[in-house]
């Protein structure tokens, strides 16, 4: 890990040195101990700030898009022949590149626009998953050593293996390494041991029944406070007005109402079929903890199983809800 | 009054929403030939199939229709 | 398209615990009269049988 943090640091030095990105997007320490936050460097002497652990956990794709876009939006005014190209370089692993191969695919901005350092990922840690492995306690300080996590609490010394607090997205993870980059940081991590049964928890939730599944969904859903952080996080979630806050029409209540929460999470999960990278952003940011990830996980799987198109993971396959093909599913279509 | 409806058999509310092109035309044509069929459904019509969004379907489940049929 | 979106839609919301039949997808052309009001009999037929819609309404 010091290594390729060593090698990221002099990549993004020399990047940023010979003017081949204007920005670059990557993770730097976070002022609490294990932690780390999400940063934006624009001089060589700022690369010393990038950090690469298993503390990264957003989905830096999405601020490669708002980067991208404020420029685009700032230039709409300028002549054709008098606009500036930015391009904006990002610290990226398998999830992240898919994001970005889901945003190009979507003509949201040209390769050419992106610079992309891949890094190697063998997964992060979830922060709930820490805090309730140490019984809520505060982290006064902490490292990581090998697969091991030293913590000191107020109540003592504790060791943690990183496996047990793992996020789940990880633990099944398909595409730790990333799809398309421009440079290349370490080896290749090798695969996750869990991704042969990435689909286990949702095929043991279809096995419930069709009230079980209701409970459980207005269950989740009830906790909800629709704070919309799973769709501030979303490298997916790009819309310039997002349909919670339209008002002609009106899709969703604004008020407290639990089918309102249903109607926008339902939504909003919908959005996301053949687009969810499963980098679990959503889940991690979340105060509630609201187990969005099984229900995104679903349409992940039917988009599998009904058009064999997984999100994200090639730059020739078109978004599979913008094609078709003359033999697609329609065992679902009524015949009286 | 009251008492005659709540004697009234419950009868299910049905949004269809359909393509002016097939279905639209295809509900015209049995009316036309005055083909019975129940009176439960609620039309609207969209330029096209591809013209829904889901958001209609779940809106329309939200807003009180015992069930949804699209038809293209 | 139209078919794609429809049939992850519908397989969404039989996930999540809205009954299949409630949601309903098929085809009828312009020529298909008969057909039209086969297709309102059945659904009419299928939803009586699930009964009054209670998940997701909402109560005005």
């Amino acid at each position: 890990m010091e290594n390729i943090e060593k090698k990221l640091r002099e990549e993004a030095k020399r990047l940023l040195e010979e003017k081949r990105v204007d920005a670059l997007v990557g993770f730097e320490a976070g002022t609490l101990p294990l932690t780390a936050t999400p940063c934006f460097i624009t001089s060589p002497e700022e690369a010393d700030r990038l950090v690469w652990n298993a503390f990264c956990s957003q989905n830096l794709a999405k601020y490669v898009h708002d980067l991208i876009s404020q420029h685009h939006n700032s230039q709409k005014r300028v002549k054709p022949e008098d606009r500036k190209k930015k391009v904006v370089g990002v610290v990226a692993r398998g999830c992240t590149t898919r994001s970005i191969v889901l945003h190009l695919q979507e003509r949201q901005y040209g390769r050419d626009e992106v610079t992309i350092i891949g890094v190697p990922c063998e997964g992060y840690v979830d922060r709930k998953a820490l805090t309730a492995a140490l019984d809520g306690a505060d982290i006064r300080e902490g490292s990581l050593t090998g697969d091991r996590l030293d913590i000191l609490t107020a109540e003592g010394k504790k060791e943690i293996p990183l496996q047990d607090v793992l996020a789940d997205n990880c633990r099944t993870c398909r595409f730790n390494n990333p799809i398309i980059h421009d440079v290349m940081i370490g080896e290749p991590a090798p695969a996750m041991p869990g991704a042969v049964q990435e689909y286990a928890e949702v095929e043991e939730f279809e096995k419930l029944s069709t009230e079980e599944r209701w409970r459980y969904f207005t269950k989740e859903m009830s906790k909800c406070i629709r704070c919309y952080a799973c769709r501030q996080a979303c490298p997916s979630c790009y819309c310039p007005t997002c349909f919670v806050e339209q008002t002609q029409p009106q899709w969703v209540g604004l008020g407290e109402d639990a089918t309102d929460t249903q109607v926008f999470q339902l939504m909003r999960l919908f959005h996301m079929v053949g687009r969810c990278v499963d980098c679990g952003s959503c889940v991690s940011v979340c105060p509630m903890g609201v187990d969005l990830r099984k229900f995104l996980k679903k349409l992940d799987k039917d988009v599998f199983d009904f058009f064999g198109n997984r999100a994200g993971v090639s730059l020739d396959d078109p978004p599979p809800l913008s094609t078709f093909k003359e033999d697609d599913k329609e065992d679902f279509i009524y015949n009286p | 009054m009251a008492e005659n409806e709540a004697n009234k058999e419950w009868v299910p509310k049905i949004v269809a929403i359909v393509c002016n092109w097939c279905t639209y035309a295809g509900a015209d044509l049995a009316g036309i030939s005055r083909i019975q069929y129940p009176p439960n459904v609620r039309i609207v019509r969209v330029p096209c199939t591809g013209r829904i969004n889901p958001f209609y379907v779940v809106k329309a489940l939200q807003t009180g229709a015992d069930g949804v049929l699209v038809s293209g | 398209m139209a078919r794609r979106k429809f049939a992850t839609l519908k397989s969404f919301l039989d996930y999540i615990g809205i009954e299949g039949d409630r949601t309903i997808f098929t085809w009828v052309s312009a020529s298909e009269g008969e057909r039209f009001a086969n297709v309102i009999k059945g659904v009419t037929a299928k939803v009586q049988a699930l009964g009054p819609a209670t998940k997701l309404v909402k109560e005005l």
